[in-house]
């Protein structure tokens, strides 16, 4: 990451939120603030009298004008106050402190994971950020489904297929082992009690590191019953996924982005090649041990003629 | 080569050609590898990716607050629909409630967005089919809408519309009689624009039977939006998972019979009406108050993954986001209603002639800049 990467988050956000605090503070001040009052003045005596309501638009309108105009001029000032600090005065001191909250909370980055293991969950018990104050709500967790009739029909028909059903904020997220995949995926479109008719969205997760790597993830829709559902299953590397293109037509594409951009094999789809990079493009930049700023150096060299020189 | 079955009588030869990435009709760099017999298509193969610039794997690399301005970049026709739904699921993640007036702004913008993008695609099929008036006419109503944008956002196009918690600013003076006027006059103009195309005898030679897909096709080929309820299939996300406060608005969701494009085009024109009627809700009940609520400087949402859905003026947009705890999202997987729905341009134009593929790209409402990503 260069300097620029790391200074920007907590500038950025600190300079947003000053900018905000600004125009909420030294606007009653400014000129928009007297007419503010003024339109108060105004207002406070023919607050509910509707029929004189042309007159006063009118009246209103030319100090609507001048407020309008006055009021972009201060934005204006305010929205150029935040890159002057940081090029002249560097980073203040509450971007600092938030440079350094952010760092540490990257050292334990821990990608949540519902899994079926008691240790697993409590890993996502924890607090997330910081202790939360007192009044606050409680930070939403992972909870095992209990009583779900789509979780009890699959285990009874898939039985150690299924891994785990949970919920996150009351989507439902079934993990299922890579064996019965495409059984499960039949089953919960053509059974007349899940019916789930509409793959929204395929897609997958790289978790370095874990022993099975990738993870992919399916969210379905039931026309019918108008339910949302969201199926895990964890993939390692080199392992092919039977494809749900025979299943649902809209899946062909989605796996070809999820071939392209994290390299996971689809076995049984009819044209699987990439579809959003170049056909000799090397690499999978969706893969977390692929740099943002790598590219792929001999293909640029070939097709653009642009050296790059070595950071 | 292969020839088409069909047409063995003739023993023509099947000619491969381009359309694309370069072509005014694509709407952007979309190139598409035709097959054709004669004048009839046999197949037709999409090729995208000349817009990638990789924004899941920036966002990955960005606080969540810094992600946002990219969402505008998707879709640009609609960017205010793109922010809408990422916010929304950040969020819900960490409970951060947005008050009820940043609330009611929201979804009269988001609205409001709606219009001008149906007004641009209005604009764009029409030209591309060939009635030029309507299109001047469209963008004059857009251009109304943009100066709306202007004074709330600061922006016409990637407007950066909300934050984490609402909004930027409140709105500014003025605004609410320039809404009132652009909404007064807005039936009127509709109709003009029904009135050069709904019963034009060419452009229900252009539309009609062209591009048709029955309703449980087009849910296996995931349609949404408007392709999908062309088709007479009533999904539309703000009534089937309604989210920011939908539920409390009265609106009707515009149904298709045949399926084809005219039925589509139908479905769009009467959805603005329905966007009017929503902004006008809106704007009788906005309440005082705050447009910002209470959110952290910087959001760091729980470990954990929400999928956050919404009604883009294209079909459903969604936003699965998984977090790790940080303060930069574990990964960001954009749902774009175009990319998926581009995959049954094959499907659809299969069997038509050449001029009807620009009517089919145009009924689908591709913007490239989602599509590609």
């Amino acid at each position: 990451m260069s300097k620029e990467d790391k200074t920007q988050p907590p500038s950025e956000s600190g300079g947003e939120k000053s900018q905000e605090s600004d125009s909420l503070e030294s606007q009653p001040s400014s000129q928009a603030g007297e007419f503010q009052e003024k339109k108060a003045k105004f207002s406070a005596k023919p607050v509910k009298a509707s029929p004189p309501a042309s007159a006063k638009e009118k009246s209103d309108e030319p100090s609507a004008r001048a407020a309008k105009k006055k009021g972009t001029a201060g934005e204006k000032d305010q929205a150029q106050q935040p890159p002057k600090s940081e090029d002249s005065s560097g980073p203040q001191p509450s971007s600092e402190a938030g440079k350094s909250q952010e760092k540490k909370a990257k050292a334990p980055a821990k990608p949540a994971k519902p899994s079926s293991s008691a240790a697993a969950k409590e890993k996502t018990d924890k607090p997330p950020a910081k202790p939360a104050r007192p009044a606050k709500k409680k930070a939403p967790t992972y909870e095992d489904l209990v009583d779900d009739p789509l979780l009890e029909s699959l285990q009874k028909k898939f039985s150690e297929g299924i891994l785990s059903g949970q919920s996150f904020l009351d989507q439902a997220t079934y993990t299922i082992s890579l064996e019965v995949l495409h059984d499960v995926l039949l089953h919960l479109r053509d059974d007349a009690d899940s019916d789930y008719d509409y793959l929204i969205d395929l897609t997958a997760l790289d978790y370095l590191g874990d022993e099975k790597r990738f993870c992919v993830v399916y969210h379905l829709y039931s026309h019918q019953k108008k339910t949302l559902i969201r199926l895990r299953c964890a993939v390692a590397e080199g392992e092919s996924v039977p494809s749900a293109t025979s299943v649902w037509r809209t899946a062909d594409w989605m796996e070809r982005e999820v071939f392209d951009l994290f390299g996971i094999d689809f076995s049984g789809h009819p044209d699987l090649k990439r579809i959003l990079l170049p056909d000799d493009w090397h690499g999978y930049p969706l893969r977390k041990d692929y740099d943002i700023k790598l590219q792929d150096q001999v293909w640029i060299k070939e097709h653009l003629q642009i050296r790059k020189t070595p950071e | 080569m292969n020839t088409l079955e069909e047409s063995t009588v003739l023993d023509t030869k099947v000619l491969e050609m381009n359309m694309g990435p370069q072509h005014p009709s694509t709407h952007g760099v979309l190139r598409v590898k035709l097959k054709l017999d004669g004048e009839k298509v046999v197949d037709a193969e999409c090729i995208i990716g000349y817009l990638h610039r990789g924004i899941e794997k920036i966002s990955e690399n960005r606080s969540y607050i810094e992600c946002v301005p990219y969402y505008d970049r998707t879709d640009y026709i609609a960017a205010v629909a793109n922010v809408y739904g990422f916010l929304l699921g950040v969020e819900k993640m960490m409970g951060i409630e947005v008050p009820e007036r940043g609330r009611y702004i929201r979804i009269m913008m988001v609205e409001f967005n709606r219009i001008a993008s149906h007004l641009l695609w209005l604009a764009t099929h029409a030209i591309d089919i060939g009635a030029m008036t309507v299109f001047l006419y469209c963008f004059r109503e857009r251009e109304e809408i943009l100066k709306l944008f202007e004074a709330l956002f600061g922006a016409r196009l990637t407007t950066h519309a909300f934050r984490v918690g609402g909004l930027w600013k409140d709105l500014p003076p003025g605004f609410e009689q320039a809404a009132h006027k652009f909404l007064d006059e807005f039936p009127a103009r509709v109709d003009e624009y029904e009135q050069l195309l709904t019963h034009n005898r060419i452009w229900l030679a252009r539309t009609k039977g062209i591009g048709v897909i029955s309703g449980k096709e087009a849910i296996q080929w995931g349609l949404t939006g408007p392709p999908l309820r062309g088709s007479g299939v009533d999904y539309d996300l703000r009534k089937a998972r309604p989210y920011g406060g939908y539920e409390e608005f009265e609106f009707d969701v515009p149904l298709g019979e045949n399926g084809d494009t005219y039925d589509r085009y139908v479905a769009r024109i009467e959805e603005m009406r329905q966007s009017r009627l929503i902004i006008q809700q809106v704007l009788k009940r906005l309440p005082g108050g705050p447009v910002r609520g209470k959110a952290p400087k910087i959001v760091k949402p729980p470990a954990g993954e929400y999928y956050s859905g919404t009604e883009s003026p294209r079909g459903e947009l969604g936003y699965y986001i998984v977090s790790d705890g940080s303060a930069q999202p574990f990964r960001v997987k954009i749902r774009p209603p175009t990319f998926i729905g581009l995959q049954a341009l094959r499907r659809l134009v299969k069997g038509h002639l050449m001029a009807d593929v620009i009517a089919i790209i145009g009924t689908l409402d591709i913007v490239l800049g989602e599509v590609d990503r």
